[in-house]
């Protein structure tokens, strides 16, 4: 199941007239919504959309039936389980895309419109305040950073300095391997904002 | 080729030059009247037209200084002075002027006296600060030619020094002694401010201005401020300025830890 379906599952389970819809539908061989809505005192375009997504999503079936002019909808539960499962594996960055990135040289954007705010024990940058627009369309945008990442970008070469790779800048802040998807995290963030340039290659 | 410096020159040189400006307008004035006179135009009275541009200047000084140091006392001798000078047209000999205006006149005069000396201190402590601080920011400017701004409020990792705590303290001590920078004292690190511009008299805190901070476990960290940064005629290398200024507190440091630390004085007079 993809994070957009288990979204839409999560939503309907939190209904709160959930439970019930639920046990109507195992009792009824099918059921319209109208019926659904006047059986649980809801409106019927709540009923309406709640079967439909569950249509969407492969638990319920339904089935066009016509009564005088105007054709409907008979919805039926075509499970007896419903598993909510999310597969988290591609979130985790890969190894071989993780190391050439390691080598790619970044350095702070000249003229960037960004705040960085040292913690008090002056080791780390707390925070990024971005700003973006004009005048009224103003935007700031604050970024608080973990304490990893405020030492790397604590660390990062002036617009006008010599660019470093991130393996350098890494070991220079005194940091291990496993803040290294944080790193690349924020990198990519602040790159997309405009205030870390990337002098290899495409970020 | 004659030598020019790379930082914008000092607000202190206003005064001189306006000063030598109120004499040639004085004579200017003062001819100008007895042209008239000659030409049978009656004109009395003394050069009231530059005793009030002078007295002017004093107020406009005193309010610009304001707005670059923060210093409350500029602005009150400014406007002391102002009203002295602009006193001065009325206690010409043979002039028809009621004879307070005597009185008010040195009234003013011995207020400016008492105001300089109660505030002394604060007078020496800035005018010291800011000529150390100028003299600091020419030195670190000294080597580098590359003009290609770069700046960023982002603090400088200057890298680390070797020194011991007690070491660290007193020379952050001489340093102060001899005005050099404002020493702001924390926990893990002490604060060594430095200005051309917001005065270092009025700061309560040390990072509000330029400084160096050097942690007891030898970390340094330098901060250029922007509105500093704006007073080089150029926009030099940001990334160089920085490092150079690490480089100047890590050799003074060096001075001092060898006992040579009159170098660091005869070195930042040098400085051009």
């Amino acid at each position: 199941m993809d994070f957009t379906q288990a979204a839409k599952l999560g939503s309907c389970l939190s209904k709160d007239y959930a439970e019930e819809f639920f046990a109507l539908l195992a009792t009824y061989r099918n059921i319209s919504a109208s019926e659904a809505a006047s059986r649980l005192n809801i409106h019927i375009k709540t009923a309406q959309d709640f079967l439909e997504d569950l249509f969407s999503l492969g638990i319920a079936t339904r089935e066009e039936v016509y009564e005088g002019k105007r054709p409907y909808f008979r919805y039926t539960l075509a499970v007896r389980q419903v598993n909510l499962s999310i597969d988290l594996a591609y979130m985790f960055p890969k190894d071989d895309v993780e190391n050439i990135r390691l080598r790619e040289t970044i350095r702070e954007k000249q003229n960037n419109r960004a705040r960085f705010t040292t913690s008090r024990s002056n080791d780390y940058i707390s925070s990024v305040v971005i700003w973006s627009g004009e005048g009224r369309e103003r935007r700031e945008r604050k970024i608080n950073l973990s304490v990893p990442q405020g030492r790397f970008l604590f660390h990062l070469p002036f617009p006008t300095a010599e660019p470093l790779s991130i393996e350098e800048l890494i070991v220079k802040a005194g940091l291990d391997g496993t803040h290294i998807p944080e790193i690349l995290d924020i990198i990519n963030v602040l790159a997309d904002f405009g205030v870390i340039e990337n002098c290899s290659s495409p970020l | 080729m004659a030598y020019k410096s790379k930082i914008r020159i000092s607000m202190g040189w206003f005064y001189p030059i306006g000063i030598f400006s109120s004499y040639i307008l004085l004579l200017l004035e003062y001819v100008l009247r007895r042209m008239l006179r000659q030409e049978g135009i009656e004109i009395t009275g003394g050069p009231y037209i530059t005793i009030i541009l002078v007295a002017l200047m004093f107020l406009v000084l005193g309010v610009v200084q304001w707005f670059r140091y923060r210093n409350w006392i500029y602005p009150v001798l400014g406007f002391l002075v102002c009203i002295t000078t602009a006193q001065v047209a009325f206690i010409f000999p043979h002039h028809d002027t009621p004879e307070i205006m005597k009185y008010t006149y040195f009234i003013c005069f011995i207020m400016i006296i008492l105001f300089v000396l109660i505030n002394w201190n604060s007078f020496y402590s800035h005018e010291k600060f800011e000529l150390n601080s100028r003299k600091l920011f020419r030195l670190a400017s000294e080597r580098i030619n590359q003009t290609d701004n770069g700046y960023t409020e982002r603090p400088f990792s200057g890298g680390r020094v070797e020194c011991t705590k007690d070491e660290l303290l007193g020379f952050t001590r001489f340093l102060q002694g001899n005005y050099i920078v404002r020493v702001f004292y924390y926990e893990t690190y002490v604060c060594l401010s430095f200005s051309m511009n917001k005065s270092l008299v009025v700061i309560n805190e040390g990072r509000e201005v330029s400084h160096v901070i050097i942690g007891y476990d030898g970390s340094m960290t330098v901060k250029v401020a922007d509105k500093d940064y704006g007073d080089y005629r150029e926009k030099l290398s940001f990334d160089k300025l920085c490092a150079s200024l690490a480089d100047i507190f890590s050799r003074f440091l060096d001075y001092y830890k060898s006992g040579l630390e009159q170098r660091i004085v005869t070195e930042l007079k040098s400085a051009r």
